[in-house]
């Protein structure tokens, strides 16, 4: 196992690599910053003297070895903008956007196995029925069409909670119920679908012939073995959540990763953006990492690493 | 003598199945008398309404589409049907117990063998340490070896005979006064089949259970029951004990169950026939297994060659060497007395138009998304030369004609066929080519047993007509008796035994062929009973049979 994740690591190191020449290279796409931080009025004198200091003027390769070379002594450079150093900034951001992922995916995994395993056990039933069309709306309405209605509805119209901003519990309601509807949908689907075919797989029918009671089938036998499909996806969504978080960030003013990286762009603030993204990037590959070793416990027949459980 | 409460009472019982189609009547109004300790199989084809029967007991009926809509079932006296759900669970597991046709899908792949089983005890109130201690010693009775540390294994780490052991395990785990075994050993092996019976009437004997086996061989019906049911169409059309029905048969289709296997077979002579196909020293690896070592075998112009072996014999590994859908390690196979591994693209063309197949299963082997016409044509479509287009439709319809089918049948998908006759489609796309060779690996072997006759004779028939030689590949040595030329035993990648189907079966020279025949359950009481306490002896009592049982 250790074996494994270290294996894993390894890989991620070299896929992170090739992210960070891409993003280096797209950052430098975007324009020279002298022109954004300098007042029109400056000097040709003072502009060159700006871009030689933060090396602007050499050829984008010497800056990538600089760069690298400053990243191999943990040094993620200066935030332009916030003139502090950028990893420093981007792990501050980042513990709220994972809280809020947290949150979400809780709520959304919690309230799919129960809605889905419900509306699996009488398929087509009253119950499916209602929920079913619900899942496929909340699935597929724009995540950022939902907030600003919710917005308005319940923070304009109704002033339940406040539009934005970040400071007590009360402002994290509408940002997490905004964000749970996708994963909700997605995974109530899973689910259902999935425990219709633990359901009516042979194995459910031999905890019925033991004796067992519906419920003893439903989220012993067949929920465990749902649980497999589940995983996959909820991988995905959290994911999903993560690189998402710019969006629903930015309308409700909550100063996570997204927000930071978002503003860092707009302020070609190329040491944030990029210490964001490698950020972003690493917790995604440690996501994943975990959801095959969770896969992995779940279901014996997996085998991680070539080591089968024989 | 005392009038007593029979232990199970069906009583008219019936169960209809709601399709798109219409109303389904599964099971007409069948009785059913079982005493304590009694063993009674209902025989019967594929949706003959028997499998049907056992769920009704069980309450297992998928609801919808099928419900029991007339009858009563009663254990004990009391009516299973009217009971309220509590009841009827506190009954099952506890006091009637089943075992299902298909052990790797009926155990919870997730969880270890020894919670599954030790899971019955708790769910009828053992404490945990009891039911885990009961279950290792009810793994280490069926014969798993080593069960303390056996018990955390998942059901993907043991062998299909095993597995069936542990289903047994978990079914006799409360000593129920009923078991229902449907199907329990279709899945397995002939040799691994004679052990999982033996331990079943071990175990009736041992717990005093009544057994009810719900079965479509007749052989093992022989073996282990003592009073029988025909059922056909959902209906009994012959009842009695196993005596009297297997001997004198009254019904015509019970006659005709108990002749599918004995039809005569036409003799050709074809021991100085052209060698087709020549197989010499093959053999073939999965990486580090030998899967086949050194096999040889020649197959002779319109001859029939029955390959036969368990599974992991290595048999359709052959088979799938000589269609060039496996690579060889070492050998070589000629056809014609040219390699086929050295072909030019037009000879591998002609080799290929030379050789085709018929596989196991209807249901994979056609591609459900073009329609019979198309599955036909194909192999005219990709060797161009053979016909063209203009006589496809004719050409088809010959085809259809040729193995029972009509032209009608030919603008539809496989799904409106039966396995029997998505073989026959499978063996017309097999003719095409006017092939020299056919190649069927298993290809009776998902069928109903009256289905598996027909189809044998439809292949003797090409045979005959269209002078073809057959490469059977099967498990089953009863088939090959009246059908084969010649046989190969295979056993772990090896021949063990090859000559022609006389010599084989009336005098076997390898022990393992000896086995594979005392195997093989015969529908006949009196000579089962004999073969069973024969093969007791030989294996040398009981302490034989169990260690032979530690190595299903």
């Amino acid at each position: 196992m250790a074996r494994y994740v270290l294996r894993r690591a390894l890989q991620s190191l070299y896929a992170v690599l090739m992210l960070l020449l891409i993003v280096f290279a797209m950052t430098r796409l975007t324009g020279d910053p002298t022109n954004q931080y300098l007042p029109l009025s400056a000097s040709p004198q003072a502009r060159a003297d700006f871009a030689a200091l933060h090396g602007f003027n050499d050829p984008y390769y010497v800056q990538f070895i600089h760069y690298v070379s400053d990243l191999a002594h943990g040094d993620f450079g200066q935030s332009l903008f916030k003139q502090r150093p950028a990893m420093e900034v981007a792990l501050e951001a980042f513990p709220i956007t994972l809280t809020l992922a947290f949150f979400t995916m809780s709520i959304a995994l919690v309230l799919s196995i129960v809605l889905g395993s419900l509306a699996a056990m009488r398929p087509n039933g009253l119950f499916d029925r209602m929920i079913s069309p619900l899942t496929i709306f909340t699935a597929s309405a724009p995540t950022f069409w939902v907030a600003l209605v919710a917005i308005f509805v319940f923070a304009m119209m109704l002033g339940w909670v406040p539009t934005s901003g970040m400071g007590t519990p009360v402002h994290w309601i509408l940002p997490v119920c905004v964000l749970v509807l996708t994963p909700l949908g997605v995974l109530t689907q899973v689910v259902r679908s999935s425990m219709v075919s633990s359901l009516s797989a042979p194995y459910a029918k031999t905890a019925l012939a033991k004796g067992a009671s519906d419920a003893r089938v439903v989220f012993v036998h067949a929920l465990r073995n749902s649980l497999l499909p589940l995983i996959t996806i909820a991988g995905v969504q959290a994911t999903g959540l993560v690189n998402g978080a710019v969006v629903i960030e930015t309308i409700f003013g909550f100063p996570g990763i997204g927000k930071v990286m978002i503003d860092s762009i707009r302020d070609r603030d190329f040491s944030l953006t990029i210490a964001c993204i490698l950020l972003a990037a690493v917790v995604v590959y440690a996501m994943n990492v975990a959801i095959d070793i969770m896969y992995a416990r779940l279901d014996p027949r997996v085998q991680i690493g070539g080591e089968a459980r024989r | 003598m005392l009038s007593k409460t029979p232990l199970l009472e069906i009583d008219n019982l019936v169960v209809d199945f709601e399709t798109p189609g219409g109303t389904f009547n599964a099971v007409r109004g069948i009785s059913l008398c079982l005493e304590q300790g009694g063993s009674h199989a209902i025989i019967g084809e594929s949706g003959s309404g028997k499998s049907v029967t056992a769920s009704a007991i069980m309450s297992l009926i998928d609801s919808p589409p099928g419900h029991v809509c007339g009858g009563d079932i009663r254990f004990q006296g009391r009516s299973i049907l009217s009971m309220p759900r509590a009841e009827r669970r506190r009954l099952y597991g506890r006091h009637i117990a089943m075992v299902f046709q298909d052990p790797a899908a009926h155990l919870n792949p997730v969880y270890p063998v020894g919670w599954q089983i030790a899971e019955v005890c708790r769910i009828h109130g053992r404490p945990a340490g009891e039911a885990k201690r009961s279950a290792i010693a009810l793994m280490d009775r069926v014969g798993i070896g080593d069960a303390a540390r056996r018990y955390h294994a998942f059901p993907h780490q043991f062998s299909g005979g095993q597995r069936q052991r542990i289903m047994i395990a978990m079914a006799m785990a409360l000593r129920p006064e009923l078991l229902i075994a449907d199907e329990p050993t279709t899945a397995l092996d002939v040799t691994v089949q004679a052990q999982i019976l033996e331990l079943i009437r071990e175990l009736q004997q041992e717990n005093g259970s009544a057994l009810l086996l719900i079965t479509h061989d007749l052989g093992v019906a022989a073996d282990i029951a003592r009073t029988v049911s025909v059922m056909r169409r959902g209906e009994f059309v012959e009842e009695g004990t196993i005596a009297d029905v297997f001997v004198a048969p009254r019904h015509s289709y019970t006659q005709k169950l108990l002749e599918a296997r004995t039809s005569s077979r036409p003799q050709v002579t074809t021991a100085d026939a052209e060698v087709l196909l020549e197989v010499k020293d093959v053999s073939i690896d999965y990486g580090s297994v030998r899967a086949v070592s050194d096999v040889s075998l020649q197959l002779r112009h319109n001859e029939v060659l029955c390959v036969v072996g368990e599974s992991g014999s290595g048999k359709s590994t052959i088979a799938n060497a000589i269609l060039r859908l496996r690579e060889i390690t070492s050998g070589s196979i000629c056809y014609r007395g040219a390699d086929i591994h050295k072909l030019g693209r037009a000879e591998l063309d002609a080799y290929h138009r030379a050789v085709q197949a018929v596989f196991q299963d209807p249901f994979g082997s056609l591609n459900p998304r073009m329609s019979v016409f198309d599955i036909i044509c194909e192999p005219w479509s990709i060797q161009r030369s053979v016909l063209p287009k203009s006589e496809w439709r004719q050409r088809s319809v010959e085809l259809m004609e040729s193995v029972g089918l009509t032209a009608g049948d030919l603008g539809k998908y496989p799904s409106e066929f039966s396995g029997g006759q998505r073989q026959r489609i499978a063996i017309a796309r097999a003719l095409a080519l006017q092939s020299e060779i056919i190649v069927c690996d298993e290809a009776v072997s998902a069928l109903d047993m009256t289905v598996q006759g027909q189809i044998i004779s439809l292949l003797q028939e090409i045979r005959a007509r269209m002078g073809v030689a057959l490469l059977f590949i099967t498990h089953d040595l009863t088939l090959v008796r009246n059908f084969a030329d010649r046989v190969i035993v295979m056993k772990a990648g090896e021949i063990v035994e090859q000559g022609s189907t006389e010599d084989v079966f009336s005098n076997p020279k390898h022990g393992y062929t000896k086995m594979l025949l005392a195997a093989c359950p015969v529908p006949d009481p009196v000579v089962q009973q004999e073969r069973r306490n024969a093969a007791k002896v030989a294996s040398g009592g009981n302490q034989g049979a169990h260690a032979l049982a530690r190595g299903a």
